[in-house]
């Protein structure tokens, strides 16, 4: 078996919330002393170990502790309980951008962080050019990087942990700043450093490029890790557990607007008119909406916005490309989209529907992720994808 | 409820491991051949806990990064200033003629008279003890704001906290070695030879001096980022914290001994819970005064402290001429058991300033 280069065992951490906070001593003088404070466990007994040469992708909702998880591994925080062992040297980029200090000119933050990396003089200086080359930032290298852009900033302190040769490399969700042409050359980064045996950990929001770049996915929630293993799977399960979250009947969170039209049901039907939530890829499919007004409102637009689990807005047809918009709506009614071949290709998809007025930009309901629905193969379907193009092939010999 | 998996069938799919890593279960240090045949580095397994660090073997590997820090202080410090490095001789001189004028010409302090160096002169005695405090009082002051301004190195990256106030002292440390080299200068010019055979006593409570300063800057710096009170709290402690060292006037004003003038002035005596004490005992326990008293004896009179508790002297007139031969206190008094009690308050300080900054520095990237 395999040893680990990174082992987190039982790490919690823990972060006190100071309400009213205030760093003076006649504030803790007036509270007898003591913060008033609440804990709050942003870990919550952890364990996890990363191989040598793998690529890891941490996953999770907004403030589920990916990024704590990360600073423990980097040593920045310490955990509270529990322990975490590295193998090898480490560079991070956090959040937020590298550890910077704003003042000093881009090459000082070069030569300051290389030192942080434990890089004598001697060998930054041999590295200087390839750093400076793979950020690209050009002569910007001589001036305070408080003068950075948020791109700048990130690429200089991308490419300064990466070229300081790590044999542990943190990545915190940050390459999503840079523009297309880094990002690309940032993924070929993480191939190579992958090829020569480096590990990297990222954290990143987008399933796609986790599902892309990482052979090892861990899905944290709450503090507390729910799933560690394949990618897909981890990916599966965490965005399943999204769609289950949203599909719980709230009425409240998924839903907003200022309610003098309201979409009171959604319907998926097929052929025949049978309600389903499973459709063939290139069947008919309908949508139905059923609505009710307040009060009378002029020129509603109704749509229906279709999207993959990640998040990615598949279309949105309305009917005002339709040019179905009524001078005036008043009581109820149903509106119903037709669609005579779903381009969809195999897949789960969710249904965000709403009625706005006519610029759009004013909603009177909107219900997010309001239906889901599977599409299934038929046939022989492409093997990868959203929508089917459609179209044919042929040779000309 | 939770569906944690801590052997996932994903394990075992991964790539075989590369012939690099020999680890065995508690094994640290396995020889590493990796970069594609670049010299091999040995790599470090990190154990990371709860617990405080306690080891100073790390401190190797940062050398170079104090060294960075340590420069980046002394650089930024006359940043986009014109007369830059200048203003670090201009302070002191500027201080030093304020004292002199207000101290020596509008309240007509006698400057104290060297023995055996002679030397009667205000500005000097002030130089002696205002550049060590100065040093002293900055490296604490300063540590403060280093380690506020450096909140983003701490949030992002990982290095022993404690480089930063202590990077701060040594920049301080190495203004404060051309200040008092240049003193030196001028003292061996005007005044005596001995301050240079004294030298390496100079260097002892130089380092006396920085080790509490350190302490200092340990303990404020950390303090001051829990409770930011600290850093206004220490301009009132310092400045009065001066006052009560005998910076700025000469010591005879306090314990008694030989004005310039030749004059031998009385121990002055305080009432104290039906106690008299005399107030050179009460101003000794300020360890402070016991470096600032040493500085004076070693530049200034060109004696070692221990040497001046009472001697027989040659008082000098303030006609200039030599009186006969009288028994007295005279000059910057340190005994050795001052200079101990001076070197044990400075490691104190200095050992619980770090035990302190260790115990909660982990708390730093949360709280600034
Ligand atoms: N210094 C701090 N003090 C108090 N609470 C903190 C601190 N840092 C993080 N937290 C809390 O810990 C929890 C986990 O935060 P963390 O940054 O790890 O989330 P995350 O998974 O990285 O989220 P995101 O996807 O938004 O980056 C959050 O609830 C956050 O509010
Ligand atoms: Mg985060």
């Amino acid at each position: 078996m395999a040893v680990p280069v990174v082992s987190a065992e039982h790490v919690s951490k823990k972060f006190r919330l100071y309400h009213e906070r205030n760093n003076s001593i006649k504030a803790a003088v007036m509270r007898g002393g003591r913060n008033k404070m609440d804990e709050f466990w942003a870990l919550d007994d952890v364990s996890l170990e990363v191989h040598e040469g793998s690529t890891t992708g941490l996953v999770g909702a907004n403030g589920s502790g990916k990024s704590t998880m990360l600073k423990c591994l980097a040593r920045i925080l310490r955990p509270d309980k529990g322990s975490v062992s590295t193998v090898g040297k480490m560079s991070a980029l956090l959040e937020l951008g590298a550890g910077f200090h704003p003042e000093l000119t881009g090459r000082e933050n070069v030569f300051l962080n290389g030192a942080i990396l434990g890089l004598k003089q001697k060998e930054l200086q041999d590295r200087f050019d390839d750093i400076v080359d793979f950020a690209g930032i050009g002569q910007f290298i001589d001036e305070p990087v408080k003068n950075y852009s948020s791109g700048m900033y990130v690429r200089l302190g991308f490419s300064v942990a990466i070229n300081v040769e790590p044999d542990i490399l943190l990545v915190d969700e940050v390459l999503a700043v840079g523009d297309e042409a880094f990002q690309r050359k940032c993924l070929e980064r993480f191939s190579d450093l992958k090829y020569n045996g480096k590990t990297v950990i990222i954290v990143s929001h987008s399933m796609q490029s986790v599902l892309n770049m990482c052979d090892h996915a861990i899905w944290f929630q709450r503090g507390k890790k729910m799933a560690d293993g394949d990618p897909r799977s981890v990916v599966e399960a965490y965005t399943g557990a999204i769609v289950l979250d949203e599909h719980r009947p709230t009425e409240k969170g998924d839903r907003w607007g200022s309610g003098e039209a309201r979409i009171e049901r959604v319907e998926l039907l097929d052929e025949e008119g049978r309600e389903v939530t499973r459709v063939r890829s290139g069947e008919p499919l309908r949508v139905r909406l059923s609505y009710a007004t307040s009060e009378p409102v002029a020129r509603p637009v109704f749509s229906v916005s279709v999207q993959t689990l990640q998040g990615l807005v598949v279309s949105t047809p309305t009917t005002r490309e339709a040019d179905l918009v009524p001078e005036k709506l008043d009581g109820t009614g149903r509106v119903e989209l037709s669609l005579p071949r779903l381009p969809l290709l195999p897949g789960t998809y969710d249904l965000t529907v709403s009625v706005t007025d006519f610029t759009l930009a004013h909603p009177y309901d909107v219900r997010r992720n309001v239906a889901r629905f599977d599409v299934d193969r038929k046939g022989q379907t492409e093997p990868d994808g959203i929508v089917s193009l459609g179209g044919s092939w042929g040779f000309d010999a | 409820m939770s569906r944690a998996t801590d052997e996932s069938p994903a394990l075992q799919a991964w790539p075989a491991e590369p012939s690099s890593l020999t680890t065995g279960a508690e094994g640290r240090e396995p020889a590493g051949t990796d970069n594609g045949g670049r010299r091999s580095r040995r790599r470090r397994t990190t154990v990371h806990t709860a617990k405080p660090r306690f080891s100073f073997r790390e401190y190797g590997q940062y050398r170079e990064l104090f060294i960075n820090l340590t420069l980046r202080e002394l650089r930024s410090k006359y940043k986009r200033s014109v007369i830059g490095w200048g203003w670090s001789m201009i302070n002191p001189l500027a201080n030093m003629a304020i004292y002199t004028i207000v101290f020596s010409m509008l309240f007509r302090i006698k400057a104290p008279l060297g023995v055996p160096s002679v030397l009667n002169s205000y500005a000097l005695m002030y130089l002696c003890g205002m550049l060590p405090w100065t040093m002293w009082q900055g490296s604490i002051m300063e540590s403060m704001t280093a380690l506020l301004g450096n909140q983003n190195l701490i949030q992002k990256t990982y290095f022993p906290r404690e480089l930063i106030p202590g990077a701060t002292v040594a920049s301080k440390l190495v203004s404060h070695f051309i200040e008092m080299s240049l003193l030196m200068v001028v003292i061996v010019a005007v005044g005596d030879w001995r301050a240079l055979v004294y030298l390496p006593v100079v260097l002892v409570t130089i380092a006396l001096v920085v080790i509490a300063a350190l302490g200092m800057a340990l303990i404020f710096s950390l303090g001051n980022v829990f409770y930011r009170d600290i850093m206004h709290f220490s301009n009132i402690l310092f400045f009065i914290w001066m006052f009560l060292t005998p910076v700025t006037y000469p010591w005879y004003l306090v314990a008694g001994g030989l004005d310039g003038g030749g004059n031998f002035q009385p121990p002055r005596l305080v009432h104290l819970l039906g106690h008299t004490f005399s107030l050179g005992t009460l101003f000794k326990l300020n360890p402070m005064t016991d470096a600032v008293l040493s500085f004076q004896s070693l530049i200034y009179d060109g004696a070692l402290p221990s040497s001046q508790h009472y001697t027989a002297y040659y008082p000098i007139t303030s006609t200039g001429a030599q009186g006969p031969l009288t028994h007295g206190y005279v000059g910057a008094i340190v005994s050795w058991g001052d200079y101990a009690y001076l070197a044990a308050w400075a490691i104190a300080v200095f050992v619980v300033g770090l035990w302190l900054f260790r115990r909660y520095e982990a708390r730093l990237p949360e709280e600034l």
